[in-house]
């Protein structure tokens, strides 16, 4: 009895241990990071940054925290960045979350601009930003917005135009920046369209849509670049051609082509703003001018990282540094452009 | 190709990579069997990991990680009706009556067995796969995805109820549970309450938590000790006949066929992004309790009811990957975590994957292999000692199992509101046991509700009713239409064949006789001296 006892005993010490170590490794990880580079400002040396991504591992918004996290840990000073998925509300409760931090500069985000202008001029349920008042610390990418069209179907951007059947649209979801951009511009070029959009990611449209389904797709030119040969642009939403893709119009070239009045060229140049915005880091409102300044000096350092920019051209993405003045100054315009907006987001179906 | 498949092999023969093999799949086996850890986390806080490593090593780590999770998820599920990740919970209706019966050493081996075999079989079939891989994921349109999901809810929906109704209406409660949320199509919240941590809806391991853990350990907390549940009646040390390890892996063994087609069908399922992970080992379960030949004794604790989930439990993680690498269209969580890895690692998914990384797209797959392999030795080794576990008495269990459940829905999702759900739920799921109703159906109800309502849209947007012509489509149409009416269809034949059939009832009901009183490996000798009997009856 004593013996069975005892060896019971050993059983749970031995079951007891194991969960502890399981849980001592999975904390563990959490906090390990890359060993620590020389730092440039006082203040960050020997902190932590938390680096909150609205949405969950795979995508564009996770890929590029993951990638700069070691060059801005290098040029920062911090010891360790945490990188923390809070995905939900299709980006918006991570959004939140950052800019209702403390706004001591220890936690900063990323998001995707362009959507956070649309849901503020909408006043969108849930969303608790205010473009203007964040402080924004740049974007890494220069990934065109693109409307595209499968190449086994030969239709060109006329053909779109012209199209007498109702063209099916795929996005990812109703009131997504790639939604409403093709709302905008279907609307603008009075093509007969219907939206289709119930997809969790860029990733699950590109599926239907190269398994055959719906006309055209909104995509970021990274992600029709992954599928060269199956799918191309026909148009980007970009103020200036796309130096990957010179061969394609931008939505203002084709505008004038169809001889758009200039209300609707200025609203098509405004949603260009709206969609260069990208994806953009942030602070919340009311960090201290030094340590904004700081952050904002290691992400443009990190940019000019050839390191960087090799690792992040390997991953199939689109370095294109923009500093967070130019960033703050464009979410400003881009906001003043609402009335523009209004008509053209009329839904025809 | 067999250079790269050389390539490959060679690198993950190397130190570090085997190293960081054995590392990933035991931190995974140990982190996995604490619910909520399981899934994406513990992948993610790998991820600073693999800086600076080269590929086949970090993907060696990452990969043998995640087998390792889906392994230890189904150990607690035999266990403590715990499942350590949503899609182990197929294996809580066999895997945990059979510990109830006491014979939870027996349900590990076989669990451990069943899933490296199936593991083994679904990456020699995404090997024979991937050079077509491209070709493959851009087979399924919305309405197979539709289609898929419906099956799987109409199967399980069958199961655990005391109707067929009955079933049906928990599958429903659990896809009204997914509606919570976002609403996919238009934006606007559902059921919220303007609660903001809702907005997203619940999360899987809160519901998988609540309804299977949390509700088995309110309903032993009503009991007055374990004994009730017959656990402690059965002497666990020595290993009776019939309740060893080896006489699970004896089990599997003796189910061959059985083994390969649910190995096969997880692996085929991987493959269709999104639904088909998380629907296959319920899918798995569910073929094999209607081609059985003795359906109403699934559910009691027999081999078969842990062989067909557990054979597709990794090789559904083989299939995930065709997507994943193919398209870059992430299988399942944990393949989305590997997608950011990748672009860590420098990789970009997509067809040229095979042109610029074929050793490791290789690699990936024996890693899978080789740490299926490596859990289930570790599981082998540990089952006896687990085993015991199954004998802790309920005053201790529950506290314990309560406390891991709250910690784990807290690690998950982050929320206090979803710590509250899974308290609700795991009354909810009490409640619907007690009445008869299905608690799988309503898991897989909820697991699939956004499935189910994103493609029920596109469905109707963009193929109509013109889907029914695709093959596949048609082909999982009928099959939901034969499994919904097949019983009603059985019921009238047998009635107009009564009397010539009745030997060959008895000699079933006797099967069953025997299976539920005899201990274990006697569920085969029963089931040949069923046949032979119906045989010489018949004769």
């Amino acid at each position: 009895m004593q013996r069975r006892l005892a060896r019971r005993r050993a059983w749970w010490t031995a079951a007891a241990l194991t969960l502890t170590a399981g849980l001592a490794a999975a904390c563990g990880t959490g906090n390990a990071g890359t060993a620590s580079g020389g730092g440039s400002s006082s203040f960050y040396s020997g902190q932590t940054l938390t680096l909150v991504v609205p949405y969950g591992p795979g995508g564009g918004y996770d890929q590029w925290p993951r990638i700069m996290a070691p060059y801005l840990q290098k040029y920062l000073g911090v010891d360790e960045i945490k990188i923390e998925n809070v995905p939900g509300g299709g980006g918006l409760v991570g959004t939140n979350q950052v800019y209702a931090a403390k706004p001591d500069g220890l936690t900063i985000g990323d998001t995707n601009a362009g959507g956070d202008v649309f849901d503020q001029m909408d006043q969108a349920d849930g969303y608790q930003a205010d473009v203007t008042k964040m402080d924004w610390i740049g974007r890494p990418d220069n990934d065109p917005h693109v409307i595209a069209t499968r190449d086994a179907d030969h239709r060109t951007f006329n053909g779109i135009v012209n199209s007498n059947q109702q063209i099916k649209a795929l996005a990812t979801g109703k009131g997504s920046s790639d939604y409403n951009s093709a709302v905008i511009i279907y609307n603008a070029f009075r093509v007969p369209f219907q939206m289709v959009a119930a997809f969790s990611g860029s990733s699950d449209e590109k599926a239907a849509f190269l398994s055959g389904e719906g006309a055209t797709a909104s995509l970021s030119a990274s992600d029709i670049a992954a599928i060269t040969g199956k799918a191309s642009p026909v148009v980007v939403v970009s103020k200036e051609r796309f130096s990957k893709l010179p061969n394609t119009p931008t939505v203002i070239d084709e505008a004038k082509q169809h001889n758009l009045s200039a209300d609707k060229i200025k609203a098509l140049s405004a949603l260009s703003d709206v969609m260069d915005l990208g994806h953009a880091f942030f602070a919340p409102p009311g960090v201290p001018a030094d340590r904004l300044q700081a952050l904002r000096t290691a992400f443009q350092k990190a940019m000019q990282d050839p390191k960087l920019l090799d690792a992040a051209q390997k991953a199939g993405l689109y370095p294109g540094f923009e500093s967070g003045q130019d960033l703050a100054q464009a979410a400003k315009d881009a906001l003043s452009q609402k009335a523009l907006f209004v008509d053209l987001l009329k839904t025809s179906a | 190709m067999w250079q790269n498949l050389i390539d490959g092999l060679t690198s993950l023969g190397a130190p570090q990579a085997i190293l960081l093999l054995i590392v990933g799949t035991m931190l995974g086996t140990v982190v996995g069997a604490i619910p909520g850890l399981g899934g994406a986390v513990l992948l993610t806080l790998l991820l600073p990991f693999i800086y600076n490593m080269s590929i086949v090593p970090a993907l060696a780590l990452l990969l043998g990680a995640h087998t390792g999770i889906y392994f230890s998820g189904s150990i607690t599920a035999i266990l403590f009706n715990t499942p350590g990740a949503p899609e182990s919970a197929a294996t809580t209706f066999d895997g945990y009556a059979m510990t109830e019966k006491g014979q939870p050493a027996r349900a590990l081996g076989i669990s451990a067995t069943a899933t490296t075999i199936g593991g083994w079989i679904g990456v020699i079939l995404l090997m024979v796969l991937i050079p077509f891989m491209d070709k493959l994921t851009t087979l399924f349109h919305p309405s197979e995805f539709l289609a898929l999901a419906v099956l799987a809810i109409v199967l399980i929906g069958q199961m655990r109820a005391r109707s067929v109704t009955k079933g049906l209406i928990s599958g429903g409660l659990g896809l009204m549970v997914s509606f919570v949320g976002y609403d996919p199509i238009t934006g606007v919240q559902r059921f919220t309450g303007g609660i903001i941590s809702l907005y997203n809806g619940f999360d899987v391991t809160t519901v998988a938590l609540g309804l299977f853990a949390f509700a088995e350990m309110f309903r032993l907390f009503a009991k007055p000790s374990r004994a009730a549940a017959g656990a402690s009646n059965v002497k666990l040390r020595g290993g009776q006949e019939g309740a060893r390890v080896r006489d699970g892996i004896r089990d599997v063994a003796s189910h061959k066929w059985l083994t390969f087609r649910s190995a096969v069908l997880g692996t085929v399922l991987g493959i269709i992004p999104g639904v088909g992970g998380v629907a296959a080992n319920f899918v798995s379960y569910g073929q094999a309790s209607k081609i059985s030949r003795h359906p109403e004794l699934f559910g009691t604790g027999i081999p078969e009811g842990i062989i067909a989930p557990e054979s597709s439990s990794i090789s559904k993680e083989a299939g995930n990957l065709l997507p994943t690498v193919a398209l870059g269209v992430p299988g399942g969580v944990g393949m989305a975590v590997l997608m950011s890895g990748f672009s860590i690692l420098g990789m970009v998914p997509g067809p040229q994957m095979l042109t610029q990384h074929q050793d490791a797209v290789w690699a990936m797959a024996i890693v899978i292999g080789i740490a299926s392999l490596l859990a289930s030795l570790m599981g082998l080794g540990m089952a006896p000692g687990l085993a015991r576990l199954a004998r802790v008495p309920s005053r201790t269990l529950v506290p314990f199992v309560l406390t891991l459940g709250f910690l784990g829905v807290y690690a998950a999702t982050g929320e206090i509101s979803q710590t509250i759900a899974v308290f609700a739920f795991g009354v909810a799921g009490w409640a619907m046991v007690r009445f008869g109703y299905s608690v799988p159906a309503a898991m897989i109800g909820f697991l699939l509700g956004k499935v189910v309502e994103d493609n029920l849209y596109l469905v109707r947007n963009l193929q109509g009713w013109a889907s029914l012509e695709r093959p596949l489509t048609a082909l999982m149409v009928v099959i939901i239409l034969l499994s919904l009416f097949s019983p009603l269809l059985k019921k009238i034949r047998f009635r107009a064949r009564r009397p010539a059939d009745g030997a060959d009832a008895t000699a079933v009901d006797q099967a069953a006789a025997t299976t539920d009183s005899a201990p274990p490996v006697s569920t085969l000798a029963g089931d040949r001296s069923a046949s032979g009997s119906e045989k010489g009856s018949l004769r």
